[in-house]
């Protein structure tokens, strides 16, 4: 009995001292307010920041609805600890999907931003980072359609974009390891809202050429800022970045180019513009082009101190719309078809490798086989000014795998009345 | 406080010796000694008997006595007094025929014994057996007379099986013991006999194959059992405690089970069994974690299904134990393990739920096994209906009362069913314990506190040893030629074994 | 007294290996790649060969007394002052690390996970389950150690998955970084990731059969060895050295970016997981420190003597101390445990053998 007792007192003690004293952490999920969506963007007067949280609404359980709320605060940290002084929930990042940079905030070093993010240990690390085109805050006001929350719609978007490597967003980690490492630097995916791409849905017109009409100028899509709010967004291009601040934008071709450069371009719709050409292209002419497979391999030499860049591309494709009046089923017409596809295409990835260099930016990773080969004339502090003065050169071979039924026009046969 | 520290070690398996068990003798007092010593013992008991009457009619003075219901008057009757009585003595001289004859050529009972000792002959009264007490003669004799007021012999009622023998022990050590050697025609298999309890002398058998059981494991089984001192035994449960298998832990240490087939297999794999007079349930040592999740017919089904079903008793059992405690974890604390797309609605159905998640755990893992226990010893038509009431009715209206989220009762749910897919009635036990201490891990440091109460469990299974052999065998210390027998079933082959050159307790 | 038989080879291995990977696992790559660079995947794997030698020379001492462990027969090669100082040295070093081992994990948990929890109260609930682990004694904790290995296993799959093969690169040059010098330095930083192989001198008399251990002994080194080398090569390739370099645990930061479609942040089901791992080591010292001070005490039981350090670590470990802190003491005391081990292994075996010699040469009588 009296043993019995002893075991009883010790293990009263054990469980009153654990209950009065433990449950430190304990915070329950419906007292958390979760963070799907960020977005940061930069104001001329003080304080400078204008931070935007989206927050889920979870009081009703198929409510797919979001809250956009917008603090001004010198930092991101300082914005979360304002909305929790107005909040009687703990703001949590452990289902944060998208990080929104504004365009320009993204002018700004974002290694603050990124530093305070994360010391929030519940932070998702595999969030995508973007770029606004216009400003974070009219990005995430945009009501998607079909009801959906806009942090998860935009990471349903990425995700895609990221499948089919068209501008594949970098998450936050990968974002930080390129920020970080001197020879890497990101290039993050631009989306900006625009009218809805089904005017039906709307009775709106839709935004930029809809229809998915390539607008090889910079910019395009809805400006932000209007009074109604946009009904879709659209990826447009990539930010180029060097370091923790934007120096460029690209488009969106010149960005499927790029990863055509950097061999990663498997799977991914390739929207191609020619030159007049009588032989196939009576006419300008745009085609979708299914990249199947593709290799590419860098050599590089200097001379007299001035990196040479040689890339090598294997590309095998098939044309998704050839509009042409050639029969491709021929050889003579798929090959001509295949010497003109590897012209602009090695002509296309020359340009984009010139703008990026031009701007010192290294997402190809360009630095680092500097830094392999030729480690005495590695120079870490300064490769965004030496890169500029490299030098590349593009060669391109094409091998079209399927050209799809072709159809012949069919006329309409006269008859003659009886 | 030396003898706190010395009981909380004693928690990781060492064994307190039992006391021996010995009875002092009587000696024999002589015919009227003997009878008189009888009556005193028993007293008024209304069952205690007494037939007198004279050797050939007119001879010596003969009693026979015995408890009726225990033995059998008509066979007493027929194989003892009609003998007896009718002998007439051909013998010549008259010194001659005042001695008593020699009893046991006139007595046809099967088995017959000389009894010099008064307590034994008490016992042996109490066991079913006719004392024959002869005017001067001084031993006793016992013959057999069973009345044998059991049970008969049925199907098993907690270990139904779809294929295979469907035969069940019943509370007869003697008709068990015939059973099994049913099963295993031997003359290797030996079978040691023990009393036990002061007040109910409860024969004990201790079973077990010469070849195949290792010397040292049947050795300590036997000393266990000779040591065990207690005033009752009533029950073979009583067993595992009294022969000190960790009377403190939850883990079951022995095995109980109701049948022969069962009780044979284990034999033939080097265990040892213990009967118990008046139980129907076979004692099985030493027995691993392994054991405890397997079923008699596993043995009659195809090698690969039976796999299947082995580790969906595994699954079953760490969903059974530890879901409850992960859902209060992952809720109050680690929530970004979940997948975003589960994270809202979980936060969703906990808006308004008035209890932190700990509580509302606890307070649901509460009212169901208030609700087992309920159903449990019902009759079955009314504990059917208390299971539709609790399950059905209470559930709803618990979720519509706001006062526990869905999720939480899907999680109940999944952790219940779990507990009944464990085919060891004593195995459910173990897991309402395990629960409500991981429960309280998870409540106080999440996955850490998870952690450490599996890792104290393992620990505690590490530690104990049943009759030498690991509680974690064939895992740890891993044995590749038992893992054969472990989730994975092994096809049966053409290999005969038993010889002790096996490994030990596999 | 002679040892009583209680564990298989492979359980042997196990314990040594379980008695390693604890310490280093989450923290080693940085604590390397700081003064090593992308040549941190090598000295690893260069320390674990020296540590090898080092543990082949400790089992040929156990070997030569295969009934006792160094409680018993250190009294005997150093006689009763010199032996009980070194068992009180040895009594203070394991102490010491398994309170480190310990604070390392707990640290880690609550710079991940459990931010306001402090640190001292899950260091103590590490130890407290370490104590009744030691309570099983050998025998129950091997058997333990085993089950933890095999639930910790199939983690390792993880890393061979997150190797990044389009970053290879960021591992090269392989040597180009680091001077000699930086390279020794920090050799010497990874020390403390393999202290423990030492449990094996306990260990040793407790075998079922002592035939054929030393390739035991290698196994387990060379996996230990192995599974650094492979976070190092996964923390380098998916995080680039210089972001490496300043993550506390990177290893634990590359697991936070695998995701299945069940669950995310497996970093924090490793970390749960791990627990089962960091106890096997904090056991193994707990063990050697008991067996130390029974040596030093003769006659005192082993359970009273296991509560009695047990309570008093327990009170020793209390306050709260930053994992940069803990990982920078562990470096250095890493370092003082190895060569302590080392030193005092090659005196006993040159005792061992003048011993020897002696007895060849003493006249007979």
């Amino acid at each position: 009995m009296r043993l019995l007792l002893k075991y009883l007192i010790l293990v009263s003690l054990i469980v009153n001292s654990v209950f009065l004293t433990g449950c430190w952490d304990a915070l329950p999920v419906e007292n958390r307010i979760f963070c799907i969506a960020i977005g940061v963007d930069w104001l001329p007067e003080e304080p400078h920041y204008e931070i935007t949280f989206l927050n889920p609404l979870v009081e009703e359980t198929r409510s797919e609805q979001s809250r956009a709320r917008t603090i001004r605060a010198h930092s991101i940290s300082e914005a979360i600890a304002i909305f929790q002084h107005t909040s009687s929930h703990y703001m949590s990042f452990g289902i944060l999907s998208v990080l929104v940079i504004g365009e320009e905030a993204s002018k700004q070093k974002q290694s603050f931003t990124i530093d305070d993010l994360f010391s929030f240990p519940d932070l998702r690390p595999n969030a995508y980072i973007i770029v606004a085109k216009g400003n974070a805050k009219a990005l995430l006001s945009v009501m998607p359609p079909e009801n959906q929350r806009m942090g998860l719609y935009l990471r349903d978007l990425l995700d895609r974009a990221n499948n089919q490597r068209d501008s594949p967003p970098p998450t936050l980690h990968e974002y930080v390891i390129r920020m970080m490492t001197p020879g890497m630097d990101a290039l993050t995916t631009m989306v900006g809202p625009i009218g809805s791409l089904d005017p039906r849905a709307t009775g709106q017109k839709t935004g930029g050429d809809g229809g998915g009409e390539v607008d090889q100028s910079e910019g395009g899509g809805s400006q932000g800022g209007q009074s109604t709010p946009e009904k879709d967004v659209e990826i447009m291009g990539a930010a180029v970045w060097q370091g923790d601040i934007v120096v460029g934008q690209l488009t969106l071709p010149e960005t499927q180019y790029l990863s055509l450069a950097q061999g990663t371009a498997k799977g991914m719709l390739l929207q191609m513009l020619f030159a007049p050409d009588e032989r196939l292209f009576p006419q300008a002419n745009r085609m979708v082009t299914l990249i199947e497979q593709e290799t590419a391999s860098w050599d590089l030499t200097v001379m007299e101190g001035v990196p040479h860049y040689r890339l090598t591309l294997k590309v095998r494709s098939s044309p998704q719309n050839y509009e042409g009046t050639s029969d491709l089923s021929k050889s003579e017409n798929s090959e001509l078809l295949e010497q003109i596809m590897a012209l602009n295409i090695a002509q296309n990835i020359l340009a984009s490798l010139q703008k990026i260099t031009a701007m010192g930016s290294d997402p190809l990773c360009l630095g680092q086989q500097l830094r392999l080969k030729y480690p005495d004339l590695w120079d870490p502090q300064n490769w965004g000014e030496n890169i500029k003065n490299s030098q590349f050169k593009v060669e391109c071979e094409v091998t079209i795998r399927n050209i799809g039924l072709q159809i012949l026009r069919i006329e309409p046969v006269n008859k003659k009345p009886n | 406080m030396d003898n706190l520290w010395d009981k909380i070690i004693g928690l990781f398996g060492e064994a307190d010796p039992a006391n021996n068990n010995q009875q002092p003798e009587i000696r024999m007092r002589g015919y009227k000694g003997n009878l008189a010593f009888l009556r005193e013992t028993f007293g008024n008991a209304h069952d205690f008997c007494v037939r007198e009457f004279r050797l050939g009619g007119d001879g010596h003075k003969v009693s026979v006595v015995y408890i009726n219901h225990l033995a059998d008057p008509s066979r007493i009757a027929e194989e003892v007094i009609m003998p007896m009585a009718s002998f007439i003595n051909m013998a010549e001289s008259p010194q001659a025929k005042s001695r008593p004859p020699l009893a046991k050529q006139l007595l046809s009972s099967s088995d017959l014994k000389e009894i010099t000792d008064l307590k034994q002959a008490e016992t042996l009264l109490l066991d079913g057996w006719a004392l024959i007490l002869i005017e001067g003669l001084n031993p006793v004799l016992a013959v057999v007379a069973h009345a044998s007021p059991g049970r008969a012999v049925s199907t098993a009622e907690t270990e139904t099986t779809i294929f295979g023998p469907k035969q069940a022990f019943v509370e007869t050590s003697a008709i068990n013991l015939a059973l099994l050697r049913q099963k295993i025609k031997t003359s290797k298999l030996k079978v040691e006999a023990f009393t036990m309890g002061t007040k109910t002398t409860t024969k004990v058998l201790l079973i077990y194959i010469d070849e195949i059981a290792p010397d040292n494991m049947v050795d300590e089984a036997r000393e266990r059992l000779s040591q065990v001192e207690v005033d009752e035994l009533m029950d073979s449960s009583y067993l595992e405690s009294l022969m000190g298998f960790g009377s403190l832990s939850p883990f079951p240490q022995a095995l109980y089970t109701e049948r022969p087939d069962r009780v044979a297999g284990n034999l033939l794999e080097g265990r040892v069994a213990i009967l118990v007079d008046g139980s129907p349930e076979a004692l099985v040592l030493p027995v691993g974690f392994a054991d405890l999740f397997q079923v008699a017919g596993d043995y009659y089904g195809r090698s690969l299904s039976v796999t299947l079903v082995r580790a969906l008793r595994v699954l079953a059992f760490f969903l059974a134990t530890t879901l409850p405690a992960l859902y209060a974890a992952l809720v109050s604390f680690n929530y970004e393990i979940l997948p975003t797309d589960l994270t809202i609605p979980v936060a969703s159905f906990r808006t308004g739920i008035p209890f932190p998640p700990a509580i509302e755990v606890f307070l649901m893992l509460l009212i169901v096994d208030i609700l087992q226990e309920g159903a449990t010893r019902l009759p079955t038509k009314v504990g059917q209906t208390v299971g539709v009431v609790g399950g059905f009715v209470l559930g709803q209206a618990i979720i519509q009362a706001g006062l526990v989220s869905p999720l939480l009762l899907i999680a109940i749910a999944i952790s219940l069913i779990g507990s009944f897919a464990m085919p060891n009635y004593r195995v459910i036990g173990l897991v309402r314990i395990l629960r409500y201490a991981l429960l309280l891990g998870g409540s106080v440091l999440s996955g850490v506190g998870i952690m450490a109460v599996w890792v104290a469990i393992i620990i505690h299974m590490a530690s104990i040893e049943v009759l030498g052999v690991p509680y974690l065998r064939p895992l740890a210390p891993l044995r590749m030629a038992s893992m054969g027998d472990f989730i994975y079933r092994r096809p049966y082959i053409n290999k005969p074994t038993g010889s002790k050159d096996n490994e030990q307790g596999t | 007294m002679k040892a009583k038989p209680s564990i298989t080879t492979f359980q042997y291995g196990i314990l040594i290996v379980g008695a390693l990977i604890a310490n280093g696992i989450f923290t080693l790559p940085r604590v390397v790649s700081q003064d090593a660079g992308r040549s941190a995947w090598v000295v690893i794997a260069f320390v674990g060969l020296v540590v090898f030698g080092i543990a082949a020379l400790a089992h040929l001492v156990a070997s030569h007394y295969p009934g006792q462990d160094p409680a018993e027969w250190s009294l005997t090669l150093l006689g009763p002052v010199l032996g009980r100082l070194w068992l009180f040295s040895y009594l203070i070093k394991s102490c010491f690390f398994a309170v480190l081992t310990a604070k390392i994990y707990a640290a880690i948990v609550t710079s991940r996970m459990l931010l306001t929890t402090p640190s001292s109260v899950i260091a103590a609930i590490v130890l407290i389950v370490s104590v009744m682990a030691v309570l099983a004694k050998l025998g129950g904790l091997a058997r333990f150690s085993e089950v933890s290995v095999y639930v910790w296993l199939p983690l390792l799959t993880l890393f061979v998955q997150i190797i990044e093969h389009d970053q290879f690169y960021l591992l090269r040059p392989i040597f180009g970084d680091a001077s000699v010098s930086d390279l020794f330095k920090a050799s010497r930083q990874a020390a403390y990731s393999f202290a423990g192989f030492d449990i094996l001198l306990f260990a040793y008399p407790h075998l079922h059969k002592q035939k054929a251990p030393l390739r035991t002994v290698l196994w387990a080194m060379v996996f230990v060895t192995a599974v650094y080398v492979l976070t190092t090569i996964a923390a380098t390739t998916f995080l680039g050295l210089e972001q490496m370099t300043r993550i506390l645990a990177p290893t634990l930061t590359i697991l936070s970016i695998a995701e299945t479609s069940i669950v995310e942040r497996i970093d924090s089901i490793a970390l749960f997981l791990w627990m089962g791992i960091v106890v096997i080591t904090a056991a193994t010292q707990l063990y050697m420190g008991t067996r130390a001070l029974q040596g030093i005490i003769k006659g005192v039981s082993y359970h009273k003597t296991i509560m009695t350090l047990g309570s008093f670590l327990l009170v020793i470990t209390w306050g709260d101390t930053p994992l940069r802190e803990v990982v920078a003491v562990s470096a250095i005391f890493g370092d003082f445990d190895l060569s302590f081990v080392a030193i005092s292994v090659v005196v006993f075996l040159v005792l061992i053998y003048i011993k020897k010699a002696s007895q060849k040469n003493a006249p007979f009588t």
